[in-house]
């Protein structure tokens, strides 16, 4: 019980993650102008769509949506390759609508359309671009593609999806991506891709199952629905910390001063006080010291009991001993 | 009587403390640990080992009382002056990457002029090495070999001769004084390009001689006081010529025409130009393939290579007449001739036997004025490690009877410099060491039975008195003999440099691969070469394609079977073009052997063991070809098994430096075909997964960090100071990439710290996810960067500060954030044990802190121990060649300002703006490691010490223990002091038992 809760909590702060990836920022008009309203909310969910998988409703019917802007989309997708801009019915100025193609490929085969993805590149002042409101129209699989996806879910191999890696201005170079097709077919076609943007690039995706999939192997299932519900988390690049010289201004402590050292640099140093800094020479000296106040001290007591004042101290003890043993004997 | 007992009492208390002293005394140096090195440990287990690199240019200085010397300039930019007797460096200067010596002179009997780029002119002080001064020459179009003379006389009168610096098309006159340019004359004109310089010194003229065109001479006298050029000549020849190579003599000019069937001769004399074209064919020189013309300076003759066949060919300076002298077959090598006292010449010829192929024997025919003439013969053998000769210095001394002896000083196939004199090789000099291309270790095999330590180790009474003149020199009372005879004994242990395997896993093989082909085992006692092996299957025909040997791969490392030999693979590519099909040749690393070679039939863009190996141990290898198509080695149905068995979780990644693209693959069926052709390999064919593109106008791949494939990791979890558990994440194919702005790649300053970005990666390589990324602005490379376990350290530039800055990023696995406590640890759900796949959906956290560095750093690795306990050091190898170890903990991202109390305990440093750097740091301790291009780290048996070689021009091993040894006793741990200490402290309590006994008595008495 624990554990699933602990589970929900990680699925919510996944979907929090994906929320405030996505630029938040918008305006509830530009949804509708889009046509994105039923699939905004199934996207966003798509996030907490894992949960909405769980409790096995309203899946179904959003991926449906899905699939009907699809195809909207894709009329939509000859008029904007024709003119790619509109800023009047953009709230901000300088934004730009764009859009570049998802393609995948089964195995082997070559790779062909699988949907688009639509996006806003925003150029800032200082020249730099940032896409967001990313969305993807998946169109669903023809009967050839689908017998193909069985295809390699059979042989356990893997689906492949690819898309330019300069989303502005497509060239050559793709950045690929790929997920084990039994995975994908055991979540019921909900993917999630985790696109690395900079600026204007793709700089890697991630494309994997919704659901975890670490089985090894994997058992072979075909999905039950055969629409795909898409699930995506844009992630840009953090920041480094700048690192600014710390400055050692705090004042100096009682006993502290400043010494300059070799390299030129001052450093702080708790000045030794004088038994800190001269104890062991002072301990011994002590010790002496004690020493002779003591042999002083039994000094005296000699003359008094008659003896010459020079008298070696070790003789008094052999005598004291020998007549002690003279006694004894 | 009360005062005598006091007094007695007192006096024994005094005996007591005195007794207490001297223990603790006692104690103090028993338990004494040292944090640095002290005087007389230099050398006990380091070494280190100076080296000049593979020679290219030579000259002598023999004549006068001196010392004799010769004076080398290195293909890795060094010189150095050698002694001619012994071969040992009397001085040695290593000069930048972008500095080769290109022309190497003796000037005025103390001087050592060197041309570097046909930029800089040098002049050194000969017996000491002293830089006199330094002359930068504006440099010129042209892309010549830049040439220099030192002129027999003195042009500005101040009693020093001077210099001809010809670089470019400007010819350039020094003053040998100081380098200032006395003159300056651009000797270029329409069509006209100047080769090379002469010198008549009778007429104080110099002459330019070079090419009009492509199909004419020109030459132009230019008057050495002035500096004006006085003369221009000209002569057309009928054929076009090959402009590459003109050989330039004082009488006459060679050149090969363009298709390559005659010879163009020039000859100059007072009448004027004549030009005489020979056909090779004439010259009874049958042609195979294109000749080319040699560098060698003959005099009144030239050398040509055709095809396998080398000629001499002499030149009548009048007629310009030729003809040929000699003609040799095979590896031959001619040296420069050599003017002698009584304005003859001599030549050496340095040619292999005939049958001499298996012996490696040689002949060396010193020639005389007249080429019929042989004034010397001499037959050497060579190691057959040594190869064959590539080229010979020849130089003369004066025999007792008064006539001319002939000493060679050659360049050997290995790289390696020996001196030839009386048929004997004098000194030899291990150059091929100064290019270390790979590195690896091997064990030692095991101790036999018949060699037990007490043999080698002497009988008890010696090792008694060692430890007891140990003692004494501890104790200060040892004399200056017995001090130096400790010392001795310390450096020479025998122990140290046996060839068995030792209980603490110090005694190891260090096996460097050299960029001539050729493999040494190393002993990490000494240094010494235990065997060297020019790998034969790299050995290139006679003008044959290089193989350039480019890594070393353990085959096969018995652990089970500890009585088998391991043995290595070294894997050769092509020098030049990169589709030429790899070589591969297995060696007994014990032996120095090749065990078997082959040549396959695919290139390899790159190979690597996997965590395979068979029964027999063998380790499983994949080789890439340029198809991405997967090759297993070996090709045993065994392996192809295992393999199998694996295969799906098999997957591999390309980067693509030049593109910006990391690719990831994975491998699909085997092709059934190649079970037939299994000695080459099974072929899988693979499929791409993923890639990675970096943003091409922004982000260029700098470099690229692995995890080394042999890491222990001693715990997944840290208990911090709150008893919590922080999770590693220990993910074994993540890798740290670092990608620089393209614009920024070059010096510093060539971009703006407003667009130069340092932008870190760490990615999976099974399924291409990112998991971090982190942008530096403001920051330059070079990156230099290390991973291990869960963490990568970096050394970038920062260009808003103006200094070098070190980043450190951790990785900690919060999908296990549950699991909080120690004891959740233990039994909880997601315990240590739980696999980590790249496919599960990972929540990595990373922590990652900056801080500015003081130093250029050159390479970076991490010290490896045995079971990965002991805390983790950071090697760098520092910009003034000096191995610097730094301690991890002052790279912690968890270091604050202000660490509260739980912190403390746990170890944290308070945070700080830089890494403090320690003298005591330096491993290296007083050395430098010239050129230093790689730190190697071996971890020993016992788990606090790890060995640390360092390589570039020079060598370097010494051990570190990071958190000291706890493990065991330091070596000047004195043994006989602690018997002696316990002996004596026995005695004492029986001494003080019977006294104690007696005096109890007495009291009972009295």
């Amino acid at each position: 019980m624990k554990t699933w809760l602990v589970l929900l909590f990680f699925v919510l702060g996944f979907s929090f993650r994906n929320v405030a990836s996505l630029n938040s920022d918008e305006l509830p008009q530009d949804d509708e102008e889009w046509g994105f309203v039923g699939r905004e909310t199934s996207s966003r969910l798509g996030g907490g769509g894992i949960g909405g998988e769980k409790t096995g409703q309203g899946s179904s019917s959003s991926s449906s949506s899905i699939r009907n802007v699809g195809e909207s989309r894709r009329i939509g997708s000859t008029m904007a390759s024709s003119s790619t801009t509109s800023p009047s019915s953009l709230g901000v100025p300088g934004d730009k609508k764009i859009q570049f193609d998802l393609e995948h490929c089964f195995g082997d085969s070559e790779f062909t359309p699988a949907g688009s993805f639509s996006a806003r590149l925003r150029t800032l002042p200082h020249g730099r671009q940032t896409l967001f409101k990313l969305r993807l129209t998946r169109n669903p699989f023809s009967e050839l593609e689908e017998k193909a996806f069985k295809e390699i879910v059979q042989q356990n191999g893997f689906y492949k999806v690819r898309v330019p890696a300069n989303v502005i201005d497509p060239g050559k170079a793709y950045v690929v991506a790929a997920v084990k097709a039994r995975c994908l077919a055991a979540a019921n076609l909900k993917e999630r891709f985790d696109l690395n943007l900079d600026q204007g690039n793709v700089v890697g995706i991630t494309y994997s199952s919704a659901v975890e999939c670490t089985q090894n192997p994997h058992p072979q299932v075909f999905p039950s629905d055969w629409t795909f519900s898409s699930w995506i988390v844009t992630k840009s690049s953090e920041q480094a910390m700048r690192l600014i010289p710390m400055l050692d201004d705090t004042p100096l402590m009682s006993g502290e001063k400043l010494v300059t050292g070799e390299d030129g640099v001052a450093t702080k140093v708790v000045e030794k006080n004088f038994w800190q800094k001269y104890w062991m020479y002072i301990l011994p000296f002590g010790l002496i010291v004690i020493n002779a106040i003591t042999s002083i001290t039994n000094m005296p007591d000699e003359p008094a009991s008659g003896q010459a004042g020079a008298a070696p101290a070790g003789a008094v003890p052999q005598r004291i001993s020998g007549a002690g043993g003279a006694r004894r004997r | 009587m009360a005062h005598h007992r006091q007094s007695l009492n007192l006096q024994q208390q005094q005996q007591q403390q005195l007794l207490l002293l001297a223990f603790v005394f006692v104690l103090g140096f028993l338990t004494s640990s040292c944090h640095a090195l002290y005087e007389d440990q230099v050398g006990v287990w380091d070494w280190h080992q100076q080296y000049i690199g593979r020679v290219k240019h030579a000259v002598f200085q023999t004549q006068g009382s001196g010392r004799k010397r010769v004076v080398v300039a290195t293909e890795q930019n060094a010189l150095a002056s050698l002694n001619l007797r012994t071969g040992e460096i009397y001085w040695r200067h290593v000069l930048g990457e972008s500095d080769p010596i290109d022309v190497l002179e003796l000037a005025s009997g103390k001087y050592v002029m060197t041309l570097s780029g046909g930029t800089n002119v040098r002049a050194w002080h000969l017996p000491d090495g002293v830089l006199i001064w330094e002359a930068a020459i504006p440099s010129s179009k042209g892309s010549n070999p830049p040439r220099l003379v030192a002129l027999p006389v003195d042009i500005d009168n101040d009693k020093i001769n001077d210099l001809l610096v010809l670089s470019g098309s400007v010819l350039t006159a020094l003053s040998g004084q100081d380098g200032t340019t006395i003159w300056k004359v651009d000797i270029s004109g329409k069509d006209v390009d100047i080769r090379d310089v002469i010198v008549a010194t009778e007429e104080l003229k110099a002459y330019g001689v070079g090419f009009i065109g492509d199909s004419g001479f020109t030459i132009i006298e230019i008057d050495l006081h002035a500096g004006t050029i006085t003369d221009r000549k000209t002569a057309m020849t009928s054929e076009t010529l090959s402009v590459t190579e003109l050989l330039v003599s004082k009488q006459f000019a060679v050149v090969l025409d363009s298709k390559g069937t005659h010879l163009v001769t020039l000859s100059i004399n007072a009448n004027g130009l004549t030009v005489l074209e020979t056909a090779l064919s004439s010259l009874s020189l049958n042609a195979v393939g294109l000749p080319k013309l040699l560098p060698t300076k003959l005099d009144g003759a030239i050398s040509l290579a055709l095809g396998d066949l080398t000629a001499i060919v002499a030149v009548d300076p009048t007629s310009g007449e030729l003809r040929t002298v000699e003609t040799l077959v095979g590896a031959v090598a001619v040296s420069d001739s050599l003017s002698l006292a009584n304005s003859k010449h001599s030549v050496a010829i340095i040619q292999l036997l005939e049958g001499g192929h298996s012996q490696n024997t040689f002949s060396l025919h010193v020639h005389g004025e007249d080429w019929t003439e042989v004034v010397q013969k001499e037959t050497v053998k060579l190691p057959s490690h040594r190869g064959h000769v590539q080229k010979v210095f020849l130089n003369a001394y004066l025999r007792t009877d008064r006539t001319h002896g002939f000493r060679a000083l050659v360049i050997g196939e290995d790289d390696s410099l020996l001196l030839l004199q009386q048929g004997e090789i004098v000194w030899t000099r291990e150059d091929e060491l100064a290019s270390i291309v790979d590195a690896k270790s091997a064990e030692l095999p095991l101790e036999r039975d018949g060699v037990s330590v007490a043999e080698v180790e002497h009988d008890l009474a010696e090792w008694l008195k060692g430890h007891f003149l140990k003692l004494k020199a501890t104790l200060f009372l040892a004399s200056a003999d017995e001090i130096a005879a400790v010392q001795e004994s310390r450096l020479n242990q025998a122990d140290k440099t046996k060839l068995t395997r030792d209980h603490n896993g110090f005694r190891k093989l260090l096996l460097v691969l050299t960029k001539s082909g050729k493999l040494l085992a190393l002993h990490t006692g000494d240094g010494r070469i235990v065997w060297s092996l020019l790998i034969p299957g790299f050995r290139a025909p006679h003008g044959g394609p290089q193989v350039c040997p480019e890594k070393l791969l353990l085959w096969h490392v018995p652990h089970q079977h500890a009585e088998e030999r391991p043995e290595v693979l070294v894997l050769g590519k092509s020098c030049s073009t990169s589709d030429f099909p790899a070589v591969l040749s297995w060696v007994d690393a014990y032996k120095g052997i090749e065990l078997h070679t082959m040549k396959l039939s695919y290139p390899v863009t790159h190979a690597f063991g996997l965590p395979l190996t068979d029964s027999s141990e063998q380790r499983l290898h994949l080789f890439v070809d340029d198809q991405a198509q997967a090759h297993l080695l070996p090709g045993s149905e065994e392996s192809l098994d295992l393999f199998l068995k694996q295969k799906d979780n098999a997957y591999f990644y390309e980067v693509d430096r030049t593109k910006g693209i990391i690719e990831g693959y994975g491998i699909k069926g085997l092709v059934e075909s190649s079970r037939q052709t299994s000695s080459e390999g099974y072929l899988f064919e693979t499929e791409k997964l993923w890639s990675v593109v970096f943003p091409e106008e922004t982000e260029s791949i700098a470099t690229v960090a692995t995890r080394r494939p042999d890491e222990v990791v001693h715990t997944q979890a840290k208990v911090l100071g709150n008893r919590e558990v922080l999770f590693k994440y220990l993910n074994k194919n993540m890798i740290f990439v670092a990608t620089v702005t393209p614009k920024s790649v070059g010096l510093l300053g060539a971009a703006s710290p407003e667009d130069s970005t340092v932008v870190a990666y760490l990615i999976d390589t099974v399924t291409g996810r990112i998991l971090h990324r982190v942008t530096h602005p403001s920051m330059q490379g070079p990156v230099h960067a290390v991973l291990s376990e869960n963490w990568v350290v970096y050394h970038y530039f920062n260009l808003r500060n103006h200094r070098y800055e070190m980043s450190v990023l951790e990785t900690y696995d919060q999908s296990r954030v549950g699991d909080k406590g120690v004891m959740q640890l233990m039994l909880g759900r997601h315990n240590a044990s739980a696999p980590l796949s790249s496919y599960s959906s990972s929540n990595v956290e990373v922590k990652g802190q900056s801080y500015f560095f003081t130093y250029t750093v050159k390479t970076l690795t991490v010290t490896t121990t045995a079971r990965g306990i002991t805390s983790k050091q950071l090697l760098l190898g520092t910009v003034t060649d000096q191995v610097l170890a730094l301690d991890k903990r002052l790279l912690d991202p968890r270091r604050s300002a202000t660490p509260t109390p739980s912190e403390r305990e746990e170890g944290i440093l308070p945070l700080t703006d830089a890494i403090p750097i320690s003298p005591q740091g330096y491993l290296t301790n007083g050395y430098q490691v010239e050129g230093l291009r790689g730190i190697l780290t071996i971890p020993a048996r016992l788990e606090s010490t790890c060995l640390v070689f360092a390589y570039g021009l020079d060598l370097f091993y010494t051990r570190t223990a990071p958190s000291r040894t706890y493990d065991s006793l330091t070596e000047d741990f004195s043994y006989a002091l602690l018997l002696i200490t316990i002996v004596a402290l026995l005695i004492a309590i029986a001494v003080t038992y019977v006294l104690a006994e007696r005096k109890e008595l007495a009291e009972k008495w009295k």
